[in-house]
C-alpha cells in the first residue's frame, strides 16, 4: 500500500512537471482577457491582464507585443521599450517591434534612437502605407531638430488717398502774434494722389536645442511712392532682435530695436529702444496681449522733436468659430526736447474679423486716438489737443496656398476714413483711403 | 554473534521479500528523481529575479563560481553573476518589476537585492564589470531610489525612476539616460546629473564624469545593437541604401498608425512659429 502511495506520488510529481511544460505552449487565459481589453481601448486593464500572462509565459512574443502596446498606450513607455526589446532578443528581425520601439523612444525623448529604428525599418521596403507613415515620423523629427526658421511676408499695394497733404478742413487758423490772436487764412487744398507701397517683413528664428528659448530677429521695410506728390515718399526700415520664451500657455519676447524713417529721400528720424510683449493664452478662445516699448527718437529735421517715447498696450483677443474680436488699449508718453512737442496719448483699437466661405474674410475696425500736448506752442494760443478717429473695413481672399500651408498668396481690398479733430484748426482734417493689396506669406 | 544472527536472519528471508525491498528502493529512487524534476532547484541563496528573454549563450555563476546555463524562466539568485557570450543577450525581471537587459559579452553581478513593499524598503546593487546593459527601474525606484545602484569600475549610477543604458570596460563607462526622471553618475572625483533623454556622460578611470553631453547616433546605435537583437543601427549599410528606392508594393506586413499628435507633441513647435500640425 505504501509502495502504491509512493508510486502515485511520483506519478503526480512527474505529471506536474510535464504539465508545466505543456501549459507553457498554450496562451494563458489572462492573455485573452488582456487582448480583449486592449481591443476595447481599456489599456490600463489590458496592461494588468497582459502582465499576468507575461509572468506566466515570458517567452511568448504575442503576449510581449500586446503587453508592450498596452504599456505604451497607458504611458508606461519604459516598460514598452523593455517588452519590445524582449521580442527583438528572440527575433532580431521583428520589424514591427522596431517600429513600436521607435515610437516609444520618440515619446521618451530619445529622438536619435527613434530615428535609427524608423530608418532601419524603412530600409526594408515595407508596404507603401507603412513607408509613408514612417516618413511622416521622420519628417516630424527632422522638423523638431531644425534650428533655423525663416518666415515673413511681402506685400505690394496700390491705394488712393484723397488728402495726401493732410490739408485742414478749416480755411483759417488763429495764431498768437506778440500776445495778439489773429486769424490767418490757410491756403492749402486737399490733394489726392495714388500711392504704391511695398512691405517686407522677414523673421529669422533660431531655436535653441532642448530649450524653451528661441531667438527672433525681425526686419521690416516699408516704402510708399506717391504718384505726383513725391515730397511724401516714405521709406521705413526697422530691425528688432531678442529672445523669446515659450511657456506652457504664454509667449514672452524681449527685443532690442532700431528703426529709421526717410521722407522724400532725406533722413527724417531714427529711433532705438527696447520692447517686450507677452501673449497669454487664457483659454482656447481668449488670448491676452500685453506690450511695452521704450524708444529714443532722433529727429534729423527738427531737433525740438528729439524725444523719449514710452508706450504700453494691453488687450484681449476673443475667438469663437469663424469670428475674432480684438480689443487693444494703449497709453503713450513722449517727452520731447521741447515741451510743446511732448504729448500724452490714449489709444483704443477695436477690430472684428470673420472667416467666410471660399477662403474669404472680412474685417471692420475702429481706432480712436486722443493726444494732449504738454505745452502751448508759441505760435498758438492754447495747448494742442487732438482726437483722431479711423474707421476701416475690408475684404480679403486667400488666392493660393501650398499643401503644407507654409506659403500663401492673398488679396485684400480696404477702405479707411480718417477724421481728425483738434483745438487748433490746422490739425483738423478728413481723408479717405481706398487700397488694394497682394500679400505673399512665406 | 549478533552479526551471524543477522546474516542468518537475512538469509532466512524468502526470495519474494528481497524483490519487494528492491522494488521499494526503485520506487523511492524514481520518486526522488520525479521530485527533482517537478520542483525548481533549491539553492541556499534567495531567488531575486527570473530570466524573461534570452538569446545565445548566457550563464549564471553562483557565489562559489559554479555555473549553470540560463533559459527562459530560470531563476536568478542574489550574488549570481550573469555572463553573456558573443552575440548573446538576456533580460531578467526582479520581483519589483525592475528589468535589466544585458548585451553581448557582458558580465554583471547581483550584489544585493531586497524588496519589502510593505515597509516601502528595498535595494538593488548590481556590479557591471564589462559589456552593455539597459536598466529600467521598477517599484523599488519609487520607494527607495537611493538604494538603487549600478556599480561599474569607474563610477556608480544612481537612478530616480528611470531607464538608462551603458557600456562598460574595466577603465571606462559610457552611460546614456533614456527616459524618466533622471540619473546620477558618481565617483570619487565628481558627480553629474542627467535629466535629458539622449544625453549621457563618459567616465574614465580616476577621472570625474564628463558634463552631460548628447550622444551621437553612432554611439547610441552601437549600444543598442548589443542590447536587443541587431538593435537600432544593427543592420548593414546595404539595407540603408535601399531607402531611396521607396516603399515596395508588397503585402501588408504589419500596420503602423501615422504619428498621432501625442507622438509628436514632445517634438515641440517650430521655434516660436505657429506649432506645426502633426503629419497624418
Amino acid at each position: 500500500m505504501a509502495q502504491l502511495k509512493l508510486f502515485a506520488f511520483a506519478l503526480i510529481a512527474l505529471h506536474l512537471s510535464l504539465a508545466q511544460t505543456v501549459a507553457a505552449t498554450e496562451l494563458p487565459p489572462s492573455y485573452s482577457l488582456g487582448k480583449q481589453y486592449f481591443d476595447q481601448g481599456r489599456f490600463e486593464e489590458a496592461y494588468t491582464e497582459l502582465h499576468k500572462a507575461f509572468v506566466q509565459d515570458p517567452a511568448n512574443l504575442e503576449i510581449n507585443f500586446y503587453l508592450g502596446r498596452a504599456a505604451f498606450e497607458s504611458g508606461r513607455l519604459e516598460e514598452a521599450v523593455m517588452a519590445f526589446d524582449r521580442i527583438l532578443i528572440a527575433n532580431p528581425d521583428a520589424e514591427r517591434a522596431k517600429l513600436e520601439l521607435a515610437r516609444a523612444h520618440l515619446r521618451l525623448g530619445s529622438r536619435e534612437l527613434a530615428k535609427q529604428y524608423f530608418k532601419e525599418v524603412q530600409a526594408t521596403n515595407p508596404p507603401e502605407q507603412v513607408w509613408k507613415n514612417i516618413q511622416q515620423f521622420l519628417d516630424a523629427i527632422a522638423a523638431s531638430e531644425q534650428r533655423h526658421f525663416i518666415n515673413g511676408l511681402f506685400s505690394f499695394g496700390f491705394s488712393h488717398d484723397d488728402n495726401v497733404n493732410v490739408a485742414p478742413t478749416e480755411s483759417s487758423v488763429n495764431v498768437n502774434l506778440g500776445g495778439l490772436t489773429l486769424p490767418i487764412t490757410i491756403d492749402q487744398k486737399a490733394i489726392s494722389d495714388q500711392i504704391y507701397n511695398t512691405t517686407l517683413v522677414a523673421n529669422h528664428i533660431y531655436k535653441f536645442e532642448d530649450s524653451p528659448y528661441t531667438w527672433k530677429t525681425t526686419a521690416v521695410n516699408y516704402n510708399a511712392f506717391y504718384g505726383s506728390q513725391n515730397i511724401h515718399d516714405i521709406s521705413f526700415l526697422s530691425l528688432a532682435s531678442g529672445p523669446v520664451f515659450q511657456g506652457q500657455n504664454y509667449l514672452w519676447q524681449i527685443q532690442g530695436m532700431l528703426n529709421t524713417v526717410d521722407v522724400a529721400y532725406d533722413r527724417y528720424q531714427s529711433a532705438c529702444g527696447l520692447s517686450s510683449t507677452l501673449t497669454w493664452l487664457v483659454d482656447q478662445s481668449i488670448l491676452f496681449n500685453l506690450g511695452a516699448t521704450v524708444q529714443q527718437k532722433n529727429n534729423y529735421q527738427d531737433g525740438d522733436k528729439d524725444a523719449n517715447n514710452y508706450l504700453i498696450t494691453a488687450g484681449p483677443v476673443f475667438t469663437r468659430g469663424p469670428d475674432r474680436f480684438t480689443l487693444s488699449l494703449g497709453k503713450e508718453l513722449e517727452n520731447a526736447a521741447n515741451d510743446y512737442n511732448s504729448y500724452d496719448r490714449f489709444m483704443l483699437l477695436a477690430r472684428y474679423d470673420r472667416q467666410l466661405p471660399l477662403d474669404f474674410a472680412l474685417f471692420a475696425s475702429f481706432r480712436f486716438q486722443n493726444t494732449k500736448y504738454d505745452k502751448t506752442d508759441p505760435l498758438y494760443i492754447s495747448n494742442r489737443a487732438d482726437n483722431v478717429l479711423d474707421l476701416s473695413c475690408g475684404l480679403s481672399k486667400r488666392l493660393w496656398q501650398t499643401e503644407d500651408k507654409r506659403r500663401s498668396l492673398s488679396g485684400q481690398l480696404s477702405y479707411t476714413n480718417t477724421k481728425a479733430e483738434s483745438n487748433i484748426a490746422l490739425y483738423q482734417y478728413d481723408k479717405n483711403v481706398t487700397a488694394a493689396e497682394l500679400t505673399f506669406a512665406f | 554473534m549478533t552479526m551471524t544472527a543477522t546474516n542468518k536472519t537475512c538469509s532466512a528471508r524468502p526470495f519474494g521479500e528481497s524483490r519487494m525491498k528492491h522494488s521499494i528502493a526503485r520506487t523511492l529512487l524514481l520518486g526522488f528523481f520525479a521530485l527533482i524534476l517537478a520542483c525548481p532547484p533549491a539553492y541556499a541563496a534567495k531567488q531575486v529575479a527570473t530570466v524573461v528573454a534570452t538569446r545565445g549563450d548566457v550563464q549564471a555563476f553562483d557565489a562559489k563560481g559554479k555555473s549553470r546555463p540560463l533559459a527562459i524562466q530560470t531563476p536568478i539568485f542574489e550574488e549570481d553573476s550573469i555572463k553573456t557570450g558573443e552575440h548573446s543577450q538576456v533580460q531578467i525581471m526582479f520581483s519589483d518589476n525592475t528589468l535589466i537587459n544585458l548585451g553581448n559579452a557582458t558580465t554583471m553581478k547581483i550584489a544585493e537585492y531586497r524588496w519589502q513593499p510593505e515597509q516601502k524598503d528595498g535595494a538593488l546593487k548590481t556590479q557591471v564589470k564589462e559589456g552593455t546593459f539597459r536598466v529600467m527601474g521598477g517599484a523599488l525606484t519609487k520607494t527607495a531610489p537611493q538604494n538603487f545602484k549600478t556599480e561599474t569600475p569607474t563610477a556608480t549610477i544612481g537612478i530616480r525612476g528611470s531607464m538608462y543604458a551603458g557600456f562598460v570596460t574595466p577603465d571606462f563607462l559610457s552611460v546614456v539616460f533614456q527616459g524618466g526622471k533622471g540619473i546620477e553618475v558618481t565617483n570619487a572625483f565628481g558627480t553629474v546629473e542627467i535629466t535629458k533623454p539622449g544625453f549621457g556622460t563618459k567616465v574614465a578611470l580616476t577621472k570625474p564624469p564628463l558634463p552631460p553631453m548628447k550622444f551621437t547616433a553612432q554611439e547610441i546605435g552601437e549600444m543598442n545593437k548589443s542590447l536587443s537583437g541587431n538593435g537600432a543601427g544593427g543592420k548593414d549599410d546595404k539595407k540603408e541604401e535601399q531607402k531611396d528606392k521607396g516603399p515596395a508594393p508588397k503585402g501588408e506586413q504589419g500596420v503602423m498608425a501615422a504619428p498621432a499628435p501625442a507622438d509628436t507633441a514632445a517634438l515641440g513647435g517650430g521655434g516660436g512659429q505657429q506649432p506645426r500640425s502633426a503629419p497624418r
